[in-house]
């Protein structure tokens, strides 16, 4: 990078620095605070080490980090991919067949709320602890709300609409395909973005009961070592895949809505 | 010619009763009418159009369209419904909804086809407009067109110009009478406007309130093509006080019976 660039760069740094500047003042708070207290009462660092000793061992150890949150990052969005498809499938099932949907979503309901991640040991025993326990736990953890989203939002096509599609002589599936999954899309979009977050926690909750490799074994090897600070870096580099992966989707469905022509209103 | 024998209809409400709705309507229509159908508001003339339309199947009576029953007549495309409100789908553009039954059908439709109809409903300019930047008004004018543009044997119309204003709505009138006399389809026009009622009818149905049943008719017989200046002379309007006058009897039964409840 030349000095031209840096020069570029510098303005439009601050310039959104001070457009956001009010986002920063809360989190600018608490790490002063934090800060403050570990030097003032001498906290021990294996308990809680400073900021800037997080941030530094971020830096330095961001390659290895980088390449962990990777790991974890193509496990989730591989779940993701899995469980949202399927749960696509049943959820439109659920939603064009009252008959099926009176029969199933009592069971998926109570099911959504059973912890899954309680089964991730089971996974593991039974699928090694390589990528593909894993992907399941992802995908198991994104498949009962997307479905339960996906047929909501199926379901509650307007029945206008439904009417309309009659009178103008549609099949069933011209019926679902132009007008019950176009109205559905916000629900679907709101059921990606839940499964977004709920795959990355169920990469790292897998990883947590058996892996050797990616962002929660690093928190979990760390915890051992005692190695405070190294757990604090691999959090924060979960929680920005996480968010990361939640932002992508947010990002898609923006794109989606601007392309039909439909104004995004939350 | 569309006959409808002692039909009857019911609603099943929450609690399991039942709500008589249609109470025994006798008429028989000849290919090519237009009728006009007025009532109190909440009276069942919204329900009347979607048993004709096939969209209500449980009723009593038997309903006739050219020969065929209603279910099998709206499978085969033969009506087009244009519904209280105008149901538009938002991710379409005007000229993409109106083209909506000819994309269903799988049929291509001649380039010139949806050009007239934008241009019958004025809505040239906003072809490419999503219906959210629409007045009420111009999203009901795509609705019509919408159901008019495959030219249905049968046309129900529940009260498709009550959102426009005086003048739109007299142009509206007048272009409808135009298509309908150009199509030879059977029209049923439920409207609150009885000066439009008059207008476009061969035939005028009072409605009394729910449970719904044939108040009175009215033969209609002035020539057509009619043309605005007919509203303006005598005969126009004393036929439409007497419309009027029956229309305010139809809806003072209703408070009476309420009274007496
Ligand atoms: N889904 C329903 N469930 C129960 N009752 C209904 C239902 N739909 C309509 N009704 C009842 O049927 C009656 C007639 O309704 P309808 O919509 O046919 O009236 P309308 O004559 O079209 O009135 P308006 O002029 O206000 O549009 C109403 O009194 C209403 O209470
Ligand atoms: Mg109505």
């Amino acid at each position: 990078m030349n000095n031209s660039q840096i020069d570029n760069l510098l303005p439009a740094v601050l310039r959104l620095l001070s457009t956001h500047a009010t986002d920063f003042i809360v989190p600018g708070v608490v790490l002063a605070c934090w800060e403050i207290a570990v030097r003032l009462f001498n906290i021990p660092r294996y308990l809680l080490p400073p900021p800037t000793e997080i941030f530094n061992l971020i830096i330095a150890q961001f390659p290895l980090l980088f390449h962990e949150a990777g790991i974890t990052l193509l496990e989730a969005i591989l779940g993701f991919a899995l469980g949202c498809g399927a749960a696509f499938f049943t959820g439109s099932f659920f939603g064009v067949w009252r008959l099926v949907e009176r029969a199933a979503m009592p069971m998926f309901v109570a099911l959504q709320a059973v912890p899954l991640v309680a089964i991730a040991p089971l996974l593991i025993i039974w699928l090694g602890n390589g990528l593909g326990s894993k992907v399941v736990m992802a995908a198991l953890i994104c498949f009962f709300p997307m479905t339960i989203n996906c047929a909501t939002g199926i379901k509650n096509t307007s029945p206008e609409m439904v009417d309309l599609m009659k009178m103008v002589g549609a099949t069933p599936f011209q019926l679902y395909w132009k007008a019950r999954l176009p109205s559905a899309l916000p629900a679907i979009f709101s059921g990606l973005k839940i499964s977004a977050s709920f795959s990355v926690i169920g990469a790292i909750v897998s990883e947590l009961a058996g892996a050797d490799k990616g962002i929660g074994y690093q928190i979990l090897s760390s915890s051992y070592r005692t190695d405070t600070p190294m757990l604090f870096a691999a959090v924060f580099f979960a929680a920005a895949s996480g968010i990361g992966f939640y932002q992508f989707v947010c990002f898609i469905e923006r794109a989606t809505f601007r392309k039909m022509g439909l104004t995004h209103r939350e | 010619m569309i006959s409808i024998k002692d039909l009857s209809f019911s609603q099943k409400l929450r609690d399991g009763k039942h709500q008589c709705i249609i109470n025994g309507i006798h008429c028989s229509v000849e290919r090519g009418a237009c009728v006009t159908i007025i009532g109190p508001s909440g009276g069942g003339k919204t329900t009347l159009l979607r048993i004709l339309a096939g969209l209500e199947h449980d009723y009593e009576g038997a309903v006739d369209i050219d020969g065929a029953s209603p279910l099998r007549a709206q499978e085969e495309g033969r009506i087009g419904f244009v519904f209280q409100q105008p149901v538009l789908f938002p991710w379409r553009t005007v000229r993409e909804n109106i083209e909506l039954p000819f994309e269903v059908k799988g049929k291509s439709l001649a380039s010139n086809v949806i050009g007239e109809m934008l241009k019958i409903t004025a809505l040239e300019k906003y072809a490419s407009y999503h219906p959210y930047q629409l007045s009420g008004g111009m999203q009901s004018r795509v609705a019509i067109a919408r159901a008019l543009v495959t030219e249905p044997d049968l046309l129900l119309l529940d009260e498709p110009f009550a959102d426009l204003d005086e003048f739109n709505r007299e142009r509206m009138n007048l272009e409808l009478q135009r298509i309908w006399m150009n199509t030879g389809a059977t029209m049923f026009f439920v409207t609150h406007d009885l000066v439009e009622a008059v207008f476009l009818a061969d035939r005028v149905i009072v409605l009394s309130s729910k449970p719904a049943q044939i108040y009175q008719e009215f033969q209609v017989n002035f020539p057509r093509p009619r043309t605005p200046e007919l509203m303006e002379c005598p005969e126009f309007d004393s036929l439409l006080l007497r419309v009027r006058g029956s229309l305010r009897k139809a809806t003072k039964l209703h408070a009476q019976q309420e009274n007496c409840l």
